[in-house]
């Protein structure tokens, strides 16, 4: 009896629902290359910028795809077919591999030691929270290493942070070194954001897919970053951002933001990009894809995925030999900035000073 | 002979009778299916367990023709996609009232009709996903509430069969738009994610035939489930159904054996 009204349910229902088909790939080579060009195809939102011909690109590399054509062999033709969307934000995860795109780093100098920056400039003396190093450099210089925003950065421990720097040691400029720092959450973003300023700004704007047709993107929305309530610590004085290459998504974002602020200079290389907020979707064998799918601009409303730039005169690169003879070009750099300015504030008032005049 | 006419020869005003709660607790365990496209194209299939309860009574204007129910239920569903590679969870909360018309018919039989202001709310989750990990299954509107009933006996056991079948009609419910993030909602863009239901963009069906053991101070039901639900906006399908097996229990039973003159909502 429950049989048979199911049965004439189902035939009900199939009646009323038909106009809104899924589509039903079929677990085999061509099936799951197929859901992943559909996939891709209807969701990544930069096939304009980069000039992509997705049909083109899928039609080259559905060729190489035969029913016979092994897990591994798929892997590869699929994780090559992702690779002409050049976006670190792109991963295809199997049971035995995830595929990156990595030309976006390796392709550049890295501009960067970990080694040479804690054993001559933190003399790995170093306090850490919320996955920060911090510490007050000679001259009076606040300095925070921030190598990931993966892990959520608590309102507290930045509390801490800045009573440590500028409250206890009275720090009279900060760096903030982000360089290899490859995202993580957003929301760390306005964490960070709200303690340097004191009002409602316009970080960037964000738009996203309204459907499955190339040119379908919903009208740009404002991002605003709001400042920490007065029960946090916040500081307006001087910023100098550090970064290189490998700094992307969140961290490439966070640049994007702060070099919007009028008291903050971003120094070293331009960033790796990642401007797009990655969605996720999964294949017929339960492979998952990641893919750039949300477009994120910065507060001119121009594209962030191809990476940020140093501030104007702020550009500075470290060569391997002088990272391995201990020299950190890009730190010393905002240093010598720092300290220009100080002594030349010593001359006049003693007092404020004002390091970036333009 | 209907209850109201032996009611009317004892010369027994309706309106003065008690007018019992009919209260049923009902756990279900069974299969379900669920298909939301914002988070996967595949279709992912496991188990649900749900606890529920319906308080149901006569009403006091119309005792004889209508009854008023309120409900309540909780499902949880564990499920996984056709490789076994990832896991979707999910859980919903549903609460409804309603008031039917009942019309007492010829051999045993009676019909019901009315009414349910229903609200969902709930969501699936596929626990790999990073920035679109959730379908909110979240809506609120009136359904259409039809139920045919049976009662006979097997020996001196009253039994009541009953085929209960509920229907959305008119509501609203949540959507994301086809391409949009947790984080652009989160961030506070809340364009486009309510919607108007009707049965081209939101049709669901729960049928429910059940078989109803009277024993007098209590009564045991037992019933077959089928629920669907599919909603399309934004260019996104979410589909769920669930083929569940329920075991209930009423407490004060349903009357069928006259232990007392009373308005029973139950039959």
């Amino acid at each position: 009896m429950a049989k048979y009204i199911s049965i004439i349910f189902s035939t009900f229902l199939l009646l009323l629902s038909a106009c809104h088909d899924t589509p039903d790939y079929k677990d085999d080579p061509l099936g799951n290359f197929d859901a992943l060009a559909d996939i891709v195809g209807q969701r990544y939102c930069y096939f304009e910028e980069k000039g992509i011909d997705w049909k083109a690109v899928c039609a080259k590399h559905r060729a190489k795809v035969k029913p016979e054509t092994g897990q591994l062999e798929l892997f590869k033709i699929m994780s090559d077919l992702l690779d002409e969307l050049q976006d670190g934000h792109v991963n295809l995860s199997s049971r035995f591999s995830t595929s990156y795109y990595r030309k976006w780093w390796t392709d550049y100098p890295q501009d960067f030691n970990l080694r040479t920056l804690q054993q001559y400039y933190l003399d790995f003396d170093y306090m850490s929270v919320s996955g920060m190093n911090y510490k007050m450099l000679p001259d009076s210089i606040g300095y925070i290493y921030c190598p990931s925003f993966s892990n959520q950065i608590s309102e507290t421990s930045l509390d801490y942070v800045f009573a440590v720097l500028y409250g206890v040691e009275k720090a009279k400029g900060m760096i903030i070194d982000i360089r290899n720092n490859g995202g993580g959450l957003l929301t760390n973003i306005n964490t960070l954001v709200g303690r340097f300023i004191d009002k409602e700004i316009c970080g960037g704007y964000i738009r996203h897919k309204t459907g499955p047709s190339s040119d379908a993107f919903s009208e740009p929305y404002k991002i605003t970053f709001k400042p920490a309530d007065n029960t946090h610590v916040r500081y307006q004085g001087p910023i100098i951002v550090l970064t290189n290459r490998s700094c992307y998504s969140a961290a490439n974002n966070f640049v994007a933001v702060m070099k919007s602020l009028p008291n903050v200079r971003i120094c070293g290389a331009s960033t790796g990009g990642g401007g797009g907020l990655p969605f996720s979707s999964e294949l017929p064998n339960g492979w998952a894809i990641r893919f750039s799918a949300c477009p994120i601009t910065d507060s001119d409303d121009k594209p962030t995925e191809f990476g940020i730039d140093p501030s104007k005169g702020y550009e500075v690169h470290c060569t391997e030999e002088e990272l391995a003879q201990g020299k950190d070009a890009i730190l010393d750099f905002a240093i010598e900035v720092y300290r220009k300015a100080f002594e030349a504030a010593d001359k006049k008032t003693q007092r404020s000073f004002n390091i970036f005049p333009y | 002979m209907a209850i109201s006419s032996i009611f009317s020869e004892m010369g027994i005003a309706q309106d003065s009778l008690p007018r019992p709660v009919t209260s049923t607790y009902r756990f279900e365990v069974g299969a379900a299916n669920a298909r939301s496209t914002y988070l996967s194209p595949l279709r992912y299939s496991g188990t649900l367990w749900g606890a529920s309860g319906e308080w149901m009574k006569a009403f006091q204007k119309n005792p004889e023709h209508l009854i008023m129910t309120f409900a309540g239920g909780m499902n949880y569903r564990n499920m996984l996609n056709p490789p076994h590679s990832a896991r979707m969870l999910g859980f919903d909360a549903r609460f409804n009232w309603g008031l039917a018309y009942r019309w007492r018919m010829p051999n045993n039989l009676q019909l019901a009709a009315g009414g349910l202001l229903d609200i969902n709310g709930g969501a699936l989750y596929l626990t790999r996903n990073g920035n679109n990990p959730v379908t909110a299954l979240a809506s609120a509107g009136i359904d259409l509430d039809l139920s045919l009933s049976y009662h006979f006996k097997i020996g001196k056991l009253p039994i009541l069969i009953t085929d209960r079948l509920q229907l959305p009609v008119l509501g609203g419910f949540f959507s994301p738009q086809y391409g949009e993030t947790f984080y652009e909602i989160y961030i506070g863009n809340h364009k486009g994610l309510a919607h108007c239901g009707w049965w081209g963009n939101n049709f669901g069906v729960n049928n429910m035939l059940s078989i109803k053991l009277d024993f007098g101070r209590t009564a045991m039901e037992l019933g077959y489930r089928y629920d669907y639900r599919s909603v399309y906006a934004n260019h996104l399908v979410t589909r769920t159904a669930v083929n569940s097996f329920v075991i209930g229990v009423i407490p004060q039973g349903l009357g069928l054996k006259k232990r007392v003159k009373a308005n029973y909502a139950g039959y």
